[in-house]
């Protein structure tokens, strides 16, 4: 017989936890499925029959710790009401054999103690139970204990779906991520694919080039267009990422491939006058870029030179004593695709026997450094000018840019393309 | 970078400060594009000063473009003053001395605008 104990009637932290998260609890306690653990089949029967009055029927029975474990391997309740003392597995040894069970795997759990058992039972909500109830239980107080139960059990499920749906999500992001990044590799090798190799004969050709992104806007090529004129570029496109690099791919191709129907391509100025109206910025995402070309003759050693918009070459003349003066390779007009039917025009530099041409886009130079100061262009023909014959010149450059700029990538693209004449 | 409008005396200030690149191209290119439509408006003139700009890369310059071919559809006055030496190289690089006026203080640039 189910005694009223007056003394449990005040309602838990838990029933209130109840009132605020479930507007009509009454509504889970029909289909709720309960375990009652207890090895007094006098006190299962008391419980079911109890629950059975608060609506619940689905209930199953263990009479020990151990038997109960078996049970929730094998199906899933949604609230445990689990007496303390019992042989073969106690309550509190259920309990901790449950705390190192994978989180989800056990229902909330209700400790139904005795008044004598008090410790016992805060040391059982210590281990991992949610809550207590009296054996001399009443009523009221067992629906508000179970319906509150069953309340942090559906949150605890709504909780482990979320995640379940939060992890699904970052699963497919991060293969969204690796997909996009492998596609980067891929269009950053197409691109460096394009880039001619280093040579040695009958010019020595260098060159380095390091994005500050995975895709860079930068683009070079040197080329023999006859046997008597190597044409060496450089183009550099606003901004970096997927729609510059195309542009730079695209743009570099029409010139390496001789794409620029009846031009001229020893004429710098007629190459960047055709480009200009090939990529105008308005046909081309609002992307403009700048170019710098040059044509080396070497019959007569000089070389013809225009710059859309880019940055001086640097031509290292060996003055006779060890030592290189420098010249800047510029006719500048603006950068390519800025204005429609824009004339661009060259000019013509002799080069003397052991000159250097070293063609650089604006990422060599154009750093903030480390105090706040900008890097000149000034400051990279001197470092040039001491270093520019060097084997690993083209490294040591991007070196001191690194160590100008200090920790992290530089803000824009390096390239610089090296000729010894 | 940073750009504030001020309003003188009927002309309007665009003063630009720190680094202009690409990232900051295209905040900078809609203050100027909304000064100009100001001034196309009210009437007066803009100068973009230029004088606390510490760096413009070739893309920033986009921004510049943009306010010439904006303001010269709006047939408003502009005018670029205060370029350092390291801006004035880029500007001059890419041909903008040609289509931009470029003078060296907000003086000098009132009078080029005839609104001194």
């Amino acid at each position: 017989m189910t005694t009223i104990d007056y003394n449990d009637g005040v309602l838990t932290s838990s029933d209130r936890l109840l009132t605020e998260a479930q507007s009509d609890p009454m509504d889970m306690l029909p289909t709720a499925k309960l375990l009652v653990v207890d090895d007094s089949r006098m006190m299962r029967m008391a419980l079911i029959r109890a629950l059975k009055d608060l609506g619940i029927s689905n209930t199953e029975q263990a009479a020990n710790g151990a038997e109960a474990l078996e049970k929730l391997t094998q199906e899933s309740f949604d609230v445990v009401l689990l007496d303390i003392e019992m042989p073969v597995m106690g309550g509190l040894e259920m309990l901790t054999v449950l705390k190192q069970k994978p989180r989800g795997f056990a229902p909330p759990v209700i400790v139904v103690s005795g008044d004598d058992q008090i410790e016992t039972a805060v040391a059982c909500i210590e281990a991992g139970a949610e809550d207590y109830l009296s054996k001399a239980f009443n009523p009221t107080v067992l629906r508000a204990r179970i319906t509150a139960s069953l309340e942090r059990k559906r949150l605890r499920d709504q909780e482990a779906e979320s995640h379940r749906a939060l992890i699904a999500e970052h699963e497919r992001l991060e293969q969204t991520q690796r997909r996009l990044r492998g596609e980067l590799d891929d269009a950053a090798n197409f691109v460096r694919s394009i880039f001619p190799p280093p040579c040695d004969l009958p010019l020595a050709v260098d060159w380095f080039q390091q994005s500050s992104t995975e895709l860079g806007g930068d683009a070079f090529g040197y080329h023999w267009i006859d046997d008597d004129n190597f044409a060496v570029y450089l183009l550099d496109v606003c901004g970096h990422g997927v729609g510059p690099a195309l542009l730079s791919v695209t743009a570099i191709n029409q010139i390496r491939t001789d794409g620029l129907p009846n031009v001229d391509m020893r004429d710098p100025g007629a190459v960047l006058s055709a480009m200009n109206n090939i990529f105008l910025m308005t046909k081309q995402n609002d992307l403009y870029f700048t170019l710098w070309y040059g044509v080396y003759n070497k019959s007569s050693r000089t070389i013809r030179h225009a710059s859309g918009g880019h940055p001086p070459a640097l031509l290292l003349c060996p003055d006779g004593s060890g030592e290189f003066s420098v010249r800047r390779l510029i006719k500048s007009s603006f950068m390519i695709g800025a204005f429609e039917d824009e004339i661009y025009e060259y000019e013509t530099e002799a080069v003397p026997e052991g000159a250097i041409l070293l063609v650089p886009c604006d990422g060599c130079f154009e750093i903030e450094d480390t105090a706040g100061v900008e890097v000149t262009y000034e400051d990279f023909e001197e470092v040039m000018r001491c270093t520019g014959d060097q084997p690993d010149a083209l490294d040591g450059l991007f070196s001191w840019a690194k160590a100008r700029h200090g920790p992290g990538p530089l803000d824009d693209d390096f390239t610089i393309v090296r000729v010894r004449l | 970078m940073d750009c504030t409008i001020e309003k003188f005396a009927g002309v309007t200030y665009a003063v630009a400060a720190g680094r202009l690149d690409f990232d900051s191209a295209n905040d900078f290119q809609a203050k100027l594009v909304d000064a100009i439509a100001d001034v196309a408006a009210s009437g007066g003139a803009l100068v973009i000063d230029c004088t606390e700009l510490a760096y413009v890369s070739s893309a920033g310059l986009r921004s510049f473009l943009v306010a010439a071919r904006t303001a010269k559809a709006k047939t408003v006055a502009l005018a670029v003053c205060g370029l350092s030496a390291g801006v004035q190289d880029v500007f001059e690089m890419s041909g903008f001395h040609r289509i931009i006026v470029i003078r060296p203080d907000r003086a000098a640039a009132l009078q080029e605008l005839g609104v001194a």
